[in-house]
């Protein structure tokens, strides 16, 4: 709510977002073909992920396919404090096409469906202007600097939808291990990423506008 | 009570933003961060980097036919009236409300319409949520509470309780199928009820329509396994809102979308669309 030049520049970001909001009212409110606007929007970032975890391009397909209809069904559960409309989308991409390759791999037991993130994604203001702003290559970079067993523990768990007891039998690690290797991976690529914005950081984290 | 400690949860945190706990560790988790008094900043600080995994993939642009293959499902969703769980719960909610007359007691002896479900297991389980649906109209229509606006036009109102009986004398047959049918995309307040009796009778109650000018009328569609709408029969509309059709010798056996139209005359043989109301018929015994 501050008009300071720092929070100013966070308005890029949120002016994008209350625009995706808006759309999502406008689905919500029954005006159906609005969904095509987030498809045009975000159509290959979803099917990048959704092929990305299936490696399958029929599979790709019924996922990103699922995965809009299921936006348009849930557009007004849509919550603003899980996060931005992308990262919701995202997040059922994601999840459905995890739920595609666990059914393809026949395991016994399928997760409950859930259409939003897991958590309350809520971010600290900080995080959310300076990761806000980086694209994928800054993100790609942030993850090369974590260490090779903290990226598989992340890739096996969100790309490959194996559990921290499958990866540790998988990589013949302890259980601890793995949960660690998760835990360090995702603080370190956090770090990363707040370290690749640092005129942003120095404004808003550092207290000294 | 939660299953966990918080420093359990503080063990478990990344691999539950990840999604990557057991099923039932996922959710004793949730069910602790729900029901948990002191902060667990580990999960918005663990949780907050999740998305950017997701857009640190490559953006990989999708078959152009996808596109349409989406409108195409969402349409026929609409068309089916799938994405009814909400209005079935506003329908329901509408009914109940203003009708201080239906006890809460009344209502809450039928079962509750189970809102927190997901739209898939709702899906899933449609023909029990229908009956629940259908069970919570029964408990008003018996009660009076049915439009209890319009209970100063009594005799509309008794005509309107009748067409709401013969719709669910025909659901309760055996072989007999009900639909609950509520607005289309272009929303507003008609709601009302169709049924098929097992020997091809049809009837329809419906309430909240606009009424009708002139020549116009409100046409009934069954839509079956073909697509092809058919029509069913047609009335007109007073300043009540009140409609009810009685049909006979129409299909029976499948599943069929039921919906309205209004018309500019009788005897269409396509609809005008958009849809005023539709549901999708379900078992109703």
């Amino acid at each position: 709510m501050s008009d300071s030049p720092a929070r100013a520049s966070g308005r890029v970001n949120s002016a994008a977002d209350d625009a995706d909001r808006a759309v999502l009212e406008a689905i919500a409110g029954g005006d159906h073909r609005a969904i095509e606007l987030l498809y045009e929007k975000y159509k290959t970032m979803a099917y990048g992920l959704a092929f990305r975890i299936t490696g399958d391009a029929g599979l790709a397909d019924d996922v990103v396919q699922e995965a809009f209809v299921g936006a348009w069904r849930n557009a007004g559960r849509y919550a603003t404090e899980r996060g931005s409309v992308k990262t919701w989308l995202l997040a059922i991409v994601h999840h459905r096409a995890i739920d595609a390759i666990r059914r393809r791999r026949s395991t016994s037991e399928l997760p409950e469906h859930e259409e939003a993130p897991p958590a309350s994604l809520t971010q600290p203001d900080v995080w959310s202007e300076v990761a806000g702003r980086l694209d994928r290559e800054a993100i790609q970079v942030a993850l090369q600097t974590l260490s090779a067993v903290q990226r598989e523990a992340l890739e096996l768990g969100y790309f490959s939808g194996l559990t921290q007891q499958e990866i540790a039998l998988r990589t013949n690690a302890p259980l601890g291990t793995v949960k660690s290797r998760m835990r360090l991976g995702l603080q370190q690529m956090r770090g990363a990423m707040l370290g690749l914005g640092p005129d942003i950081d120095r404004r808003g984290g550092g207290g000294s506008t | 009570m939660s299953a966990l400690t918080c420093d359990q949860v503080r063990d478990l945190a990344a691999g539950f933003v990840l999604g990557a706990l057991e099923p039932a560790a996922m959710h004793d988790v949730r069910e602790h961060l729900a029901d948990c008094a002191e902060p667990h900043p580990e999960i918005d600080e663990l949780g907050g980097v999740v998305p950017y995994l997701a857009e640190s993939v490559e953006p990989v642009e999708p078959p152009v036919e996808l596109r349409g293959r989406i409108m195409d499902a969402i349409e026929a969703q609409i068309r089916a009236g799938q994405r009814t769980d909400a209005a079935a719960d506003r329908l329901i909610s509408r009914l109940g409300a203003g009708s201080e007359a239906a006890p809460a007691a009344a209502l809450s002896a039928a079962p509750a319409a189970p809102i927190d479900l997901t739209v898939e297991r709702a899906q899933r389980r449609s023909p029990p949520r229908w009956i629940v649906a259908i069970a919570a109209v029964v408990v008003l229509a018996a009660l009076g509470a049915w439009n209890l606006s319009l209970s100063q036009q009594l005799s509309s109102a008794q005509g309107q309780q009748a067409a709401v009986n013969e719709v669910l004398a025909l659901a309760q047959l055996p072989g007999g199928r009900a639909a609950i049918l509520v607005p289309g995309p272009s929303g507003g307040n008609p709601a009302g009820l169709a049924a098929i009796g097992p020997d091809g009778s049809f009837a329809m109650a419906m309430h909240g329509l606009d009424p009708t000018n002139g020549s116009q009328v409100y046409e009934a569609w069954l839509i079956g396994p073909s697509g092809t709408p058919q029509p069913v029969g047609s009335f007109a509309v007073g300043s009540d809102g009140l409609g009810r059709l009685s049909a006979s010798q129409v299909p029976t056996g499948s599943t069929v979308t039921v919906g309205l139209t209004r018309e500019p005359g009788a005897g269409a043989t396509t609809p005008t669309l958009p849809m005023v109301v539709s549901g999708v018929t379900a078992k109703g015994s």
